[in-house]
């Protein structure tokens, strides 16, 4: 059965909040800046304030005293985090609180954890315990680290310095989420560096490495070597790839509701979305829209393709439309008996409504960026590249035509003229030095974009070809003919879907036929 | 304490949020029996039961409303720097939006089976009437005690008895109706604010007057830094002066 991972989370902090059992049974959460944004990702204050919460603190605010009351603290373990806390304890008489329940976020490390012992009263430390929820919940079945610097840290030569530490991090939110997925000791599978003089060929490798000590020392921590295996349920496997394995799904142009919205409308964090609106007095106004597990229209359409959606999205308003038809009615001379329905249904109304007006702004936006860009054309060539097939199954042999008068257009924005260039060299697996300068002249584009074209070969990607004769012919990834259902300017398959769909199937079969031992496979076929 | 007090009173008031909340689901439950039962004695069994939760749960939301709305009233007299203040207002904005989710659970639920109701006296309008145009059905539910079931009556034994539930339906779902009329006005009470805006309001005009006394002082303070300044720079020049009488006995004894 498939549980939703926010619901997983949220069970785990409302239980840690349950599980302080205090006499008069109020108490208060403390959280600071990281914890407050992971704790969110999941519940709401309302959720919090149920278990008999006076109230939700902020640890690095001025908090009000009250010493007759427990404090239960959800915090990271960060110095600065731990010191406040015994600050709470130690500063002055009477202290903060009551007592200290402490459930960090994440394990601490050593010296932290014996800073704390030393420093905090003992006969205030009530409870401690960690939570293993380091991560946020995007959706049911995604999280998060929410950390884009991590990408700099992890590839760009200017931050290698950082590069282990960062590592070390990921590996530790990495075991949050599989403890709170209730995996304990999973499979651990990476990818293997495509090229031997790959920059990154290491990276899965070693993040690997530090999962595995993480869960090693996990699984001695808790005194638990071989967890209670259920017969059901082989063991999980942790998939850890980087980047590398799929250059092409993160340039191309997706036409699914939430993917596409990302890419062509600003969407803040993925989640805020505002527009504007037309009010019934025709004045104009912007207003702010949340995108999230709530919103019940965007759950239901947001991994649809456009057209589906926009069709799902016309169905459904109409059908909704004719279910409140005493309200839309305007000539419909209404009784008092209707009056009396719309008078009880127009909060719900008008909720739905906004709803639905959200998304068909959103859909329209999309469509109009769509047109203007024309992205049909450009997803067309980006769709030849990237499978290496033209719709009807045959090479591409006209892509250098076909893309420069879109470079020449004034109407495609030069980011998108970027990424046309990127995936045209990738499918070519380089490009003379002499074909790109032209392509280069037609986009016209700017200093920093061609930097993020170099920067591709950071990635593994060849960028430049030598003159005939010297080069080596080497094997160029083709996506196999995809199915004729899919929509044309869809027809790319992300490479980890591939690769997961392959491990499913092979995995039933073993599972099916063979006996398990650990360490079977050590490495994934890449 | 004061605040154990008001932390008693207030859990008072959740519990009975959740008995309203309990009620509403027993509620839901009675109503698709009724609607799904075929003995006429067992329908009027569980509509007993079900008007008597909807008289209890009647009482308990408006009675919890009211206390509600008497914490609002006795929060917006606190002030701002009281120290209990923020606690006060999370714990009744608390309430209120639990209060609120519970009310409107309450609406779907009434209007949920207001709508099966309805599609079943068309069905059996239809069943009377096989011939029924949309817009007849349409009349009817309107107002379906019509002696439309008197003419059937010629025709069918039956159609007695079925004007005597339908009857019965009618009255029904207009209590429904009222129900949730009440409940929208309810709702509507539970967001106004107008206590806690009056506080607002009378803490706007302290801190106005606050900067006002404020702006006052720093204006004299402002005259009298001028004057400094002003005596400042006299004083300067008759430094210089000084400077430049010294300076000339120096050249005239060199």
């Amino acid at each position: 059965m498939v549980v939703a991972f926010h619901e997983i989370v949220k069970k785990r902090i409302l239980n840690a909040i349950k599980s302080v059992n205090v006499p008069g049974g109020w108490k208060v959460v403390v959280v600071d800046d990281h914890s407050l944004k992971v704790i969110e990702s999941t519940c709401k204050t309302f959720d919090i304030l149920e278990e008999k919460v006076t109230l939700v603190e902020n640890l690095h605010k001025p908090r009000q005293p009250n010493p007759n009351f427990d404090a239960v603290y959800i915090i990271t373990p960060s110095p600065n985090s731990v010191e406040k806390v015994i600050e709470d304890f130690t500063r002055q008489k009477p202290p903060l609180y009551a007592g200290a329940h402490l459930f960090f976020i994440s394990p601490l490390d050593d010296p932290i954890f014996q800073r704390l012992r030393s420093s905090l009263p003992p006969n205030f430390l009530k409870s401690f315990e960690i939570l293993y929820i380091d991560f946020h919940v995007r959706e049911s079945q995604v999280y998060s680290f929410e950390s884009p610097p991590s990408f700099f840290k992890l590839y760009s030569p200017e931050e290698t310095p950082l590069f282990d530490g960062e590592l070390k991090r990921l590996s530790k939110q990495l075991l949050s989420v599989c403890v709170s997925l209730g995996e304990e000791n999973p499979l651990i599978r990476f990818q293997r560096g495509i090229d031997s003089d790959h920059p990154t060929k290491a990276l899965p490798f070693k993040l690997a490495q530090l999962v595995q000590a993480e869960f090693d020392d996990y699984a001695r921590n808790k005194k638990r070597f071989s967890p209670p295996q259920d017969m059901q349920r082989p063991r999980a496997i942790l998939f850890i790839v980087d980047r590398s394995i799929d250059m092409y799904a993160p340039i191309l142009h997706e036409f699914t509701y939430q993917a596409m919205a990302n890419d062509v409308l600003q969407i803040e964090n993925g989640k805020k979305f505002t527009y504007n609106y037309v009010g019934a007095d025709g004045s104009t106004a912007t207003k702010d829209a949340i995108l999230d597990e709530s919103d019940t229209i965007w759950v239901d359409i947001r991994h649809k393709h456009m057209k589906d959606c926009i069709d799902q999205l016309m169905t459904d308003f109409n059908k909704f439309l004719e279910e409140n038809s005493t309200i839309t009615n305007k000539d419909k001379a209404a009784n008092l008996n209707d009056m009396k329905k719309m008078l009880a249904t127009l909060p719900q109304f008008q909720d739905m409504k906004d709803k639905y007006s959200v998304h068909l702004n959103i859909a329209q936006e999309c469509m109009n960026v769509f047109e203007n860009e024309r992205l049909p054309d450009i997803a067309t060539i980006e769709q030849n590249c990237a499978t290496g097939y033209t719709p009807d199954g045959r090479h591409p042999k006209t892509l250098v035509e076909d893309m420069v008068p879109l470079l020449d257009s004034s109407f495609v924005s030069s980011y998108t003229k970027v990424r046309v260039l990127m995936l045209y060299i990738m499918y070519k697996n380089g490009i003379l030095e002499e074909d790109r300068r032209k392509l280069l002249a037609h986009a016209r584009i700017s200093l920093p974009e061609n930097d993020a074209i170099n920067n591709l070969l950071l990635f593994g990607v060849k960028l430049i070809r030598s003159p005939k004769g010297t080069f080596k012919k080497s094997k160029k990834y083709r996506q196999k003919p995809t199915d004729p259902d899919c929509y044309e300017i869809s027809r790319y398959v992300p490479r980890l879907k591939i690769v997961l769909e392959v491990r499913c199937c092979f995995m039933n079969f073993i599972i099916k036929f063979f006996h398990f031992n650990r360490g079977y496979f050590n490495q994934m076929p890449s | 304490n004061d605040v154990g007090q008001y932390l008693d009173k207030t859990e008072a008031v959740e519990k009975n949020i959740d008995i309203i909340r309990a009620n509403i689901s027993r509620i839901k439950e009675l109503q698709t029996l009724i609607l799904g039962s075929t003995l006429i004695q067992r329908e009027e069994s569980y509509r007993k039961e079900r008007d008597g939760l909807i008289n209890e749960t009647r009482t308990l939301i408006f009675e919890n409303k009211d206390r509600i709305k008497q914490f609002e009233y006795e929060n917006s007299r606190l002030h701002i720097s009281d120290p209990n203040y923020e606690l006060h207002k999370r714990r009744h904005e608390f309430l209120r939006e639990k209060l609120t989710n519970a009310v409107s659970e309450y609406q779907d639920v009434a209007s949920a089976y207001i709508r099966q109701q309805e599609d079943r006296m068309a069905r059996q309008y239809k069943i009377v009437n096989p011939n029924a145009t949309q817009l007849e059905v349409d009349n009817y539910m309107k107002n379906p005690t019509q002696p439309v079931f008197q003419q059937a009556m010629l025709r069918t034994g039956e159609a007695h008895s079925v004007l005597d539930q339908v009857k019965k339906r009618h009255e029904d779902i207009k209590n429904i109706e009222l129900t949730i009329a009440e409940l929208a006005t309810l709702l509507k009470e539970l967001h106004l604010q107008t206590e806690e805006q009056d506080q607002n309001i009378v803490q706007i005009e302290e801190n106005t007057e606050k900067a006002a006394s404020k702006l006052g002082k720093a204006n004299e303070n402002l005259n009298i830094a001028h004057l400094h300044a002003i005596s400042a720079r006299k004083k300067k020049w008759i430094c210089l002066g000084i400077l430049v009488i010294i300076a000339v006995i120096l050249i005239v004894i060199v």
